[in-house]
């Protein structure tokens, strides 16, 4: 078995860790910082990762892609604010996937991301003489369902079987939860370069119970950047409307000026002829002044921490501890308002830069079957529904709720012999549907009838990752009907094989490869449709010796599933569907019976 | 209806005699779920417990590397101890889930609020609305503040005389079931009564919590 690594794929910094014998472990080369900074640059013969690309951005800021995780599961409309403070190229066209440009080509986010999941990868395999494949990803606790699927996407693109996307700030609680798994209420606060998160989790016999968490995917870091140089291109005087580079190199010593005011009182600005322009830019900053600015954004931490207080029916007096995690914690006025509001002095005894991976190396090595005492349950951070008439949410799992879970609903048609049901589904907590976030439509097809006839039950499953899956069976028929899924923002699947196919030499070993990936996808498809039925009908329509042939040919199934053969492995499935065929016969009889029987029912009743 | 009960919480087990997880349908209740009866009061600290002790035998942490069908079956199970737990451990979602397994789902004619009730409705509706745009007068917004923040003192109280009325008619229906009965046909209705009108009460109170919060 190959080891699994747990990433943090930050805004501004990634890191990878895994875990060793005395414990979890970031990786870094001899004499490098364990920090890779999340920055692409696409030079003229070669793309370059991390510190190379950072330490020669303000040359090539055109080509240099930073912060992409802001735009990761996002469409083009919703980076509008952002595209102020960019110097790259934003690809207008694409609507439902932001793409960068660089260099004449167009990047998707999960591209840019999976560069520097590939550079992370090729760390640990240097370190460990070997090939790793699997992997545990991080992401900010109110990531929403598109965002996690593009972090997911974002690995495969770079090679990895991503087993758990799991939450940042609960990561966290797992570095911190090491040395003791009883330390009662615990609140995580975490502030990075790109988002903010917070979580309130209950840690008791090992078991991390995450009770709520709140958070905002549009603010860090960056923001305090992007207000400090707005107000220093104000007090330079100029107008810099179309000059992305010259408002570039502004953003660029605004953070630099940030990061000294954090240890100093003062600091001075010096940019010379930025963007080419003729400006020689001079000015002293206190730490006063620039908390002025930032107090605005980082207020907006507050409502957020208060709201998941309020769904974890605790007080902030009935928090044990509050800790920090994430670069901007390190800013004197945000540990001063963490203080405040929760009573207690926060701590970031864990380096907060590092907290998060080492914590994904913990999750990682629960995974991979090396550690049973400790267990965390995490919840959806936003409340999932379906549009109803008027555009009226309809509720299906509120947020908060501990994950994986799931909720059956029956849906019916409203027309004549209609062929298929529409769902609309959407994640956010407003009534209205405008002004949630839009996930998916999901068509069912099903057998025409007369309205009202048709009775499709829907399960919506959100795993352990926080990603949502539809399943849907045709009540009347018994048969699980088909689902067309159509994501709202991010890559569709045939995008991301394209990308797949693009970013290998097609080599003869790749086509094997994916070819086992896809037998092996639906190997578990037609396993768990399987178990799923005999759960659902097995009870009354299953006799042992048939039960006995079913279970056998799933271990068929299972055995192939062990080898690197597709051809085997479809061999299986067909075997598999074969001995499950007469079941599939008789749930549809014993179904069409039972509708006979209803409607028999609704006549007489209707005389 | 007293025998599948009796059959539920007799017969199910999550785990099969080797300690696998089973299969489990639809049909197994919450409570046969936990191998609880089916009454309002349960054994809180008990069922937290058990919670965290399945916790630990189906989450799907614990079968990266299991075959196929088993990490499916964990799936599915850990789907469904959260959504059981979930249910169970709140006295009022408890209780609402109980009256419809006996009685059916609670329908919106199960109860008519008061017409005094429905005007305090109305009234906070509207104060909540009109302090949502009402943006520019400061005069105009501290008064509908200060309206809202009473409405909202108001529906407190009511849910606390509803608290007291339900843990009175838990308490009656939890007297029949040990006695082996089922639960007399009026603690059903009066319990269906009260706790339709707490969704009204709790979607005001939502409402107005709103209200406020967004100013």
């Amino acid at each position: 078995m190959s080891d699994i690594i747990g990433i943090d794929l930050g805004t501004t910094n990634s890191l990878v860790a895994i875990m060793k014998e005395d414990g979890p472990w970031v990786i870094a080369p001899e004499g490098e910082n364990p920090l890779v900074p999340s920055v692409v640059s696409f030079r003229q013969d070669r793309v370059l990762v991390g510190e190379k690309a950072r330490a020669g951005r303000a040359e090539h800021i055109r080509d240099t892609i930073f912060s992409i995780k802001r735009f990761m599961g996002r469409g083009f409309a919703d980076i509008q604010d952002e595209l102020r403070h960019i110097p790259f190229e934003v690809d207008p066209e694409c609507k439902e996937a932001v793409f960068v440009k660089a260099r004449g080509r167009a990047y998707s986010a999960p591209e840019i991301s999976a560069i520097i999941l590939r550079e992370l990868k090729s760390r640990v395999e240097k370190h460990l003489g070997h090939r790793v494949q699997r992997a545990v990803i991080t992401v900010p606790a109110h990531f929403n369902d598109a965002q996690r699927q593009a972090t997911k996407d974002a690995g495969r693109l770079a090679g990895l079987e991503v087993l758990r996307i799991v939450n940042e700030p609960t990561a966290a609680s797992l570095a911190y939860g090491l040395h003791d798994r009883n330390r009662g209420v615990v609140a995580v606060y975490d502030l990075g370069g790109g988002t903010f998160d917070i979580s309130i989790l209950r840690v008791k016999e090992g078991i991390f119970e995450v009770l709520a968490t709140g958070g905002d995917t549009r603010l860090g870091g960056d923001d305090f950047d992007h207000a400090l140089s707005d107000y220093l291109i104000e007090r330079a005087g100029i107008e810099l409307e179309n000059n992305q580079e010259a408002v570039g190199q502004f953003v660029l010593a605004a953070e630099r000026a940030k990061r000294e005011l954090t240890e100093k009182d003062e600091t001075e600005i010096v940019l010379e002829n930025p963007g080419g322009t003729s400006l020689s830019f001079r000015e002293k900053l206190m730490r006063a002044e620039m908390e002025k600015i930032i107090t605005p954004i980082a207020e907006r931490t507050l409502a957020p921490c208060r709201r998941a207080l309020t769904d974890a029916g605790v007080t902030a007096s009935e928090i044990g501890e509050v800790v920090l995690v994430g670069g901007s914690t390190r800013i004197p006025l945000v540990r001063r308002m963490v203080a405040d509001l929760f009573g207690k002095e926060p701590h970031s005894d864990l380096n907060p830069d590092e907290v998060v991976a080492l914590g994904a190396a913990v999750q990682a090595d629960i995974l991979a079957g090396g550690r049973k005492d400790m267990l965390l349950l995490d919840v959806t951070p936003l409340s999932l529904g379906i549009e109803t008439v008027g555009g009226v949410m309809g509720w299906i799992i509120p947020r908060n709720t501990t994950i994986p879970t799931s909720q059956r609903e029956v849906f019916t048609t409203f027309k004549d012999n209609q062929t298929g049901v529409d769902i609309h589904v959407l994640q956010g907590e407003r009534e209205l549907i405008k002004d949630n976030r839009s996930l998916a439509r999901f068509v069912f097809g099903i057998d025409p009838a007369p309205a009202g006839m048709a009775r499709i039950e829907v399960t919506f499953l959100i795993d352990a990752n926080g990603i949502l899956s539809v399943t849907a069976r045709d009540l009347r028929s018994g048969k699980a009907a088909s689902v067309d899924v159509q994501p709202s923002y991010g890559l569709t699947d045939e995008q991301v094989e394209k990308m797949l196919l693009d970013s290998f030499e097609h080599a003869e070993a790749d086509i094997q490869a994916r070819q086992v990936l896809e037998a092996r996808a639906e190997a578990e498809n037609v396993v768990a449709a399987t178990l799923r039925a005999l759960r659902d009908y097995g009870e009354v329509n299953v006799g042992e010796k048939e039960r006995a042939a079913i279970t056998g040919a799933i271990s068929g199934v299972e055995g192939a599933l062990e080898r690197e053969d597709h051809q085997l492995i479809r061999e299986k499935i067909d075997a598999l569907n074969e001995v499950t065929h007469p079941l599939a016969e008789r749930m549809m009889d014993n179904v069409l019976k039972e509708a006979l029987a209803n409607k028999r029912l609704s006549e007489a009743m209707s005389d | 209806m007293n025998q599948t009960r009796t059959k539920n919480r007799d017969t199910f087990s999550v785990f099969d005699e080797n300690g696998e997880i089973q299969l489990i349908s639809s049909t197994v209740d919450h409570f046969a779920f936990f191998s609880l009866p089916r009454k309002m009061k349960i054994d809180e600290g008990g069922l937290e417990a058990k919670y965290y002790d399945y916790s630990r035998r189906l989450h799907p942490d614990f079968f990266t590397n299991a075959p196929a069908s088993k990490r499916i079956l964990s799936l599915d199970a850990s789907a469904r101890l959260n959504s059981a737990y979930k249910t169970l451990k709140d006295p009022i979602q408890r209780a609402v889930y109980l009256v419809e397994l006996e009685s059916g789902k609670l329908e919106e004619n199960d109860s008519r609020p008061p017409v005094d009730l429905l005007e305090e409705i109305f009234e906070a509706q509207e104060a909540a609305a009109e302090y949502k745009c009402c943006e520019d007068d400061a005069e105009e917004a501290k008064n509908l503040r200060a309206n809202l923040e009473a409405a909202k003192e108001c529906f407190i109280a009511q849910r606390a005389g509803q608290r007291a009325a339900l843990a009175d008619l838990g308490a009656r229906w939890d007297k029949a079931i040990d006695a082996g009965e089922d639960p007399p046909a009026e603690v059903i209705d009066k319990l269906r009564s009260v706790l339709g009108l707490r969704n009204y009460i709790d979607n005001i109170l939502r409402s107005v919590n709103q209200a406020l919060e967004e100013a």
